[in-house]
């Protein structure tokens, strides 16, 4: 009998203690009333600074012919205050992949239209390579570079920057591979998979190729570049078949010895033309820490053995591989921090939706929104940018889509743009992310929450659910605006009152919430 | 005590079997279905390193494969009523292995790399992910639990063995039924 009271005493003990455990789980101490959908928003909990939205340039810039209406409706649409004033404009220095034609059917599938798709034009004349020198020698000589040939999107760049409410902020110049007379397989991509494609030999010759587009960009054109970034996407293979663009792998020590000299050339440009441009490292193609091939981390390592990573506060990575993994983001910060602490800034500098057949439409737009929020609470994300800013394929690269080569074609924007427009647009330089979330959320219900200088709080608010869901808003603020992106709604101003107890999200929406005390 | 109870239950045996199967799959599917499951796609986060080491970035990886595949026929195998008992400890000791080998996936997964960056790996936090731990341990029990099976299954064969005659298929099978009744 006493047996029975015991083990019934111990029963009890090991229900109330799962009861209490499981009870412990599912409070939340920024919900005490425990709301359904609750939007939690905790000003006092910073995070960091947004740095920018932007997007690429690559490829189609080049068709942008000058002085046309296609340019001028563009740049309105994407980095002006009438569009959804992108700040980051990456300019594709190309690897003259046009000069030979390269990409025009190779192992890109359907979905190329153009013969010029992904096939760069480059200033760089190759009829007056002189084998006579260096490649360094030739690379170096100004006489070597006709700019004009990618005037195109050479203009648009000058056009986005100078334009009358341009939004632009950071020019980053980037390449996806070196000049092919540059590289050992003489293409812009390797012979085969993995293939380190620039010889030693040629280091100091590509980074004289790269400071003469910096010098042209500064001082011919007359604009402020933020950074250069030379190695895009180095842990890839972009050789044999698995090359349909640009491309160069480089192993870890070789990108760390290439930037070594690309370092001293920066500086010796910044000296002689007073500027701080910096070296954008090193667009990692993933942050998937786990995967063989992922490599972010070795990359950094390798670099931390030279002096110049003592100056490298910020890295740049893409969203490839892992675009909405939550865990394969936290496993980089984890490893991140644990080896370098707080030194290291990230920013995402490319993801598009890798799907054929164009989706202009919510779904694609939805899962963008949600990339954005996971990269910038997981990743910790400062800048956030997409890749081509404009796309005529049958394929989700663009965010807008464009005639390439017309004079006159319609900008048409995805969902996509607009979505991107619901961060961008209310989003400067110097915004603070904050501890904000929707806590007890409904399935695909999420948000992202900022704080701006003068106290108002922004909350980009996903709703990817089937139906209208109510959100449970904070006490203390008075005012609310709202902006909603949906089916029928393009960044649509749909409120603008009073700040009740709940907002209404509408099924299938991305809306900008603003909130004033 | 334990071999008595089981010398003189199939039941038991089979429920021992059983549960040994269960461990075994308990292991076998943590390392997969959170995987396969992942809304990402990428199938690695909760797996960490024990995922990369199985599957070796969305490769196939026959190592992994067979490290985990084994497991999956030990756990088929306790359950089947196999009158040569060996195979309980062949399942025991490849079971025993599997969860070896996961407890020590973190090593293996080093092993790839220059000392310096396995070092700078090791500095960076790698470690086993806690479901790879949990499988590690189901991996160890399900190996547990059919070497139990096997120490009371090799009693329990020789007692059936059949008399030497003629009359010795019947026996046998006469044996055979008396145990199903029990």
């Amino acid at each position: 009998m006493k047996k029975k009271y015991i083990f019934a005493i111990c029963i009890a003990f090991l229900l109330c203690f799962l009861v209490g455990t499981f009870a412990a789980c599912d409070s939340d101490p920024l919900n005490p009333e425990g709301l359904d959908n609750y939007l939690v928003i905790d000003p006092e909990a910073e995070y960091q600074s947004v740095t920018g939205f932007g997007a690429s340039a690559a490829w189609w810039a080049q068709t942008v012919p000058v002085g046309s209406q296609s340019a001028t409706d563009l740049a309105e649409s994407l980095y002006s205050e009438e569009g959804i004033g992108l700040s980051i404009y990456r300019y594709n220095i190309g690897g003259g992949s046009w000069d030979y034609n390269a990409y025009n059917d190779h192992g890109a599938g359907d979905f190329v239209v153009f013969p010029e798709d992904r096939n760069t034009q480059s200033a760089f004349i190759a009829e007056n390579y002189d084998e006579n020198l260096s490649a360094k020698e030739n690379f170096a000589k100004a006489e070597n570079y006709d700019f004009s040939k990618d005037e195109n999107a050479l203009e648009f760049m000058k056009l986005c920057a100078t334009q009358q409410g341009s939004t632009v902020e950071r020019i980053i110049l980037f390449a996806n591979s070196p000049h092919y007379l540059l590289t050992v397989s003489g293409k812009t991509n390797g012979d085969y998979a993995y293939q380190s494609n620039l010889p030693e030999e040629n280091y100091e010759a590509y980074c004289e190729y790269l400071i003469k587009y910096l010098d042209y960009v500064v001082n011919g054109l007359g604009l402020e570049v933020e950074a250069v970034s030379a190695i895009n996407e180095p842990q890839h293979s972009w050789g044999g078949e698995d090359a349909p663009q640009e491309g160069c792998h480089y192993e870890p020590e070789e990108l760390a010895a290439f930037y070594d000299k690309f370092y001293g050339y920066l500086k010796e440009f910044n000296a002689a033309n007073g500027t701080n441009v910096k070296m954008d490292v090193f667009e990692s193609g993933n942050y998937d820490v786990y995967k063989a091939k992922g490599r972010v981390m070795e990359y950094l390592y390798a670099m931390s053995k030279y002096d110049y990573f003592d100056e490298i506060d910020t890295i740049s990575v893409h969203s490839y591989g892992s675009p909405t993994s939550v865990e394969a983001r936290e496993s980089f910060i984890y490893m991140l921090r644990n080896l370098y602490g707080d030194k290291i800034n990230v920013e995402m500098s490319e993801i598009c939706d890798m799907t054929a057949g164009l989706d202009a439409g919510m779904n694609s737009a939805l899962w963008l929104s949600e990339v954005m929020n996971k990269d910038f609470v997981n990743l910790g994300a400062r800048a956030w940018c997409w890749w081509m800013a404009t796309s005529c394929d049958d394929y989700n690269d663009g965010i807008v889509t464009w005639m390439w080569n017309s004079e006159d074609g319609e900008v048409t924007p995805t969902k996509r743009y607009w979505v991107m427009g619901n961060y961008s647009k209310f989003l400067d330089t110097g915004d603070k992310r904050i501890e904000g979330y929707v806590s007890k959320a409904s399935d695909g219900v999420f948000a992202t929450v900022f704080k701006k200088a003068d106290g108002r709080i922004v909350v980009v608010l996903t709703n990817a659910g089937d139906s209208a869901t109510d959100i449970n808003l904070p006490a203390g603020y008075s005012s609310l605006q709202a902006w909603e992106t949906s089916e029928n709604k393009d960044l649509e101003s749909v409120y603008d009152g009073e700040c009740g107890d709940t907002y209404a999200a509408a099924a299938g929406s991305v809306t900008t919430l603003i909130l004033s005390k | 005590m334990l071999k008595k109870v089981f010398e003189k239950s199939t039941l038991l045996q089979l429920l021992l079997g059983i549960a040994a199967a269960c461990f075994a799959l308990v292991a076998f599917g943590l390392f997969f279905a959170d995987a396969v499951g992942d809304k990402g796609g990428d199938g690695l986060p909760a797996f960490k390193i024990a995922f990369d080491v199985m599957i070796d970035g969305l490769h196939f990886n026959a190592r992994a494969f067979f490290a985990y595949l084994i497991p999956l026929i030990c756990a088929a195998a306790v359950i089947l009523p196999f009158r040569e008992k060996k195979v309980f400890y062949a399942a025991a000791f490849l079971l025993l292995a599997a969860g070896i080998v996961i407890f020590f996936m973190k090593e293996i997964y080093l092993t790839k790399y220059e000392s310096d960056v396995a070092d700078m790996y090791r500095k960076a936090g790698v470690s086993l992910a806690a479901p790879a731990i949990v499988a590690g341990v189901f991996s160890l029990a399900a190996a547990g639990l059919s070497l139990l099976r096997a120490m009371a299954g090799v009693k329990f064969a020789v007692k059936d063995k059949p008399e030497e005659g003629a009359d010795a298929t019947a026996e046998n099978a006469a044996s055979d039924n008396a145990v199903e009744e029990e």
